[in-house]
C-alpha cells in the first residue's frame, strides 16, 4: 500500500501512470494496474457497442441494414465514444498534468496518440470477438486479446495505430458480411 | 412477393430439426404453421428469413436464392419468438429508433400503426413497464410499420386480449387484400381460425398441409 502512494506522488511520470499510458516498465505494479483498468474499459465498451445489438435486436437489424454498412456505423460509433471518454478522463486529471507544465500541444497531441491507441485495440477486440464465433471459443479469443494488449506502451509512431484501425475496420467488415449468420444462430443459442 | 422452400434440412450439430422442407407461400395469402412447441417453427421461419443458414436446400424470394448468395430476406419483417427492444426508450421511440434505419417511414406512420395494434395509449410509456401482450403489440408494430412485402409473425396472439386480438386479425386481413405474403406461426391452431388460407403442420421434421381454402 505504502509503495502504491510513493507511486503516486508527483513523480517525473504519475501522469502517464494514472491515465493508463506508461508500460515501458512493467515491473512497476502501479503503471500495469492502471494500465489494464483503462485497457479493459475501452475494451468493454468496443465489445458492449457490438453485442448489445447482437442480444437486443440483431435479427432485425440485418433485415433493415447490410452487415458492411452496420459494422462501419459501428465502428464510427465506437471511435466517438473514445474519443468522448478519453477526453473527459484528461479534463479529470488536468490538475495533476498542470502541475509538470506541459504545453496545450503536448496535451493535444497525448489525447490523439491515445485516442488512435485505444482505437486501435478496441476495433481489433471487434475483429477477434467475430473470429471467436467462427471458432466457437469465447476463452481463446480473450487469451489472445490479452496476450496482444499487455505489456505495450504508446510511445510508438501514430502511423501503426492508424494502419492498425483501417486494416481491422476492413478485416472486420470482411468477417461480419461473411460470417453474419453463424454470429446471429450462436448468439441465438447463447439466449 | 413468392417464397420457396425447397429441400429445406436443418440440423444443430447431430440434432434433425427440419427435414426434407418443400412449400411455395405466395403473395395476398396468410399461411399458418402449427406444431407443438420444440417442433421447428421459429428455426423454419428464421430460415426464410435467412437469419439461420440451412444444413441443406434452398430458400428463393421471388426465385432468387438468399442462402446460397449469404442475403437476408428482402423487404421482409419479422417477429420471431420474443420480441427484443431497447427497454429504457418507449415503445415510440423503440420503433422510431428501427424506422430510422431506413428512413422509409416517419413520426404519422408510426402512430397509425400502434393505433392499428391499440397500444397508443402507451406509446410513451418505456418498454421496461410493458405486460407481455404490450410487448407482443409492438413486436408486431415494428413488422406492420413500413409497408413490407413479406410478413412473418411467431405466436402473434401469445398474452393478447380478444379485443386486441380482433383488432390486429382484422389488420392482418386488410394486409393480405394488399398483396402481402403473410406467415404466422402458433402452437394453438384456435389463433389461426378464420384468417389463414392455408395451414402447415410441422411434424415429424417435416411439413404438411392441414387444411386449405
Amino acid at each position: 500500500m505504502e509503495l502504491l502512494f510513493q507511486k503516486l506522488l508527483p513523480g517525473d511520470d504519475t501522469y502517464n501512470i494514472i491515465l493508463g499510458r506508461n508500460l515501458s516498465d512493467i515491473q512497476d505494479y502501479t503503471a500495469v494496474l492502471f494500465f489494464i483498468f483503462n485497457s479493459a474499459f475501452y475494451i468493454y465498451i468496443a465489445l458492449h457497442i457490438i453485442t448489445r445489438d447482437l442480444i437486443y435486436n440483431l435479427d432485425n437489424i440485418f433485415l433493415r441494414i447490410k452487415e458492411e454498412k452496420f459494422i462501419l456505423e459501428k465502428i464510427i460509433c465506437l471511435i466517438f465514444s473514445i474519443f468522448i471518454f478519453r477526453t473527459i478522463e484528461y479534463i479529470v486529471a488536468l490538475p495533476l498534468i498542470l502541475k509538470f507544465n506541459l504545453s496545450i500541444i503536448t496535451v493535444l497531441t497525448m489525447i490523439i496518440k491515445d485516442i488512435l491507441y485505444y482505437s486501435c485495440i478496441s476495433i481489433m477486440t471487434i475483429f477477434l470477438r467475430e473470429l471467436s464465433y467462427k471458432i466457437n471459443n469465447m476463452y481463446i479469443f480473450l487469451i489472445i486479446l490479452m496476450l496482444i494488449i499487455i505489456p505495450k506502451n504508446f510511445d510508438i509512431s501514430y502511423l501503426y495505430y492508424l494502419l492498425g484501425i483501417i486494416i481491422f475496420s476492413i478485416l472486420s467488415i470482411i468477417v461480419m458480411r461473411n460470417n453474419s449468420k453463424n454470429i446471429i444462430e450462436k448468439e441465438g443459442e447463447n439466449k | 412477393m413468392k417464397i420457396k422452400l425447397v429441400d429445406i434440412s436443418k440440423k444443430f450439430k447431430d440434432t434433425t430439426i427440419l427435414e426434407n422442407i418443400n412449400v411455395e407461400f405466395k403473395p395476398g395469402k396468410i399461411y399458418g404453421l402449427v406444431g407443438r412447441n420444440g417442433a421447428g417453427k421459429s428455426v423454419l421461419l428464421k430460415i426464410i428469413c435467412g437469419f439461420y443458414n440451412p444444413t441443406s436446400g434452398k430458400v428463393l424470394f421471388d426465385d432468387k436464392c438468399i442462402n446460397l448468395e449469404k442475403e437476408f430476406a428482402p423487404s421482409t419483417r419479422a417477429l420471431i419468438e420474443r420480441p427484443n427492444f431497447l427497454p429504457d426508450a418507449t415503445g415510440y421511440q423503440n420503433l422510431h429508433l428501427l424506422a430510422s434505419i431506413q428512413g422509409k417511414v416517419g413520426e404519422k406512420e408510426i402512430i397509425e400503426t400502434l393505433k392499428k395494434v391499440n397500444l397508443l395509449s402507451e406509446k410513451d410509456k418505456k418498454y421496461s413497464k410493458y405486460s407481455l401482450g404490450m410487448k407482443q403489440k409492438l413486436g408486431i408494430a415494428q413488422v406492420l410499420m413500413e409497408d413490407p412485402e413479406v410478413e412473418i409473425l411467431d405466436e402473434p396472439f401469445n398474452g393478447i386480449d380478444d379485443e386486441s386480438k380482433e383488432m390486429i386479425t382484422k389488420v392482418l386481413l386488410e394486409e393480405k387484400k394488399k398483396g402481402k405474403t403473410i406467415i404466422l406461426a402458433t402452437h394453438m391452431k384456435e389463433d389461426l381460425n378464420n384468417l389463414c388460407d392455408t395451414v402447415f403442420k410441422i411434424e415429424n421434421y417435416t411439413l404438411k398441409e392441414e387444411s386449405g381454402k
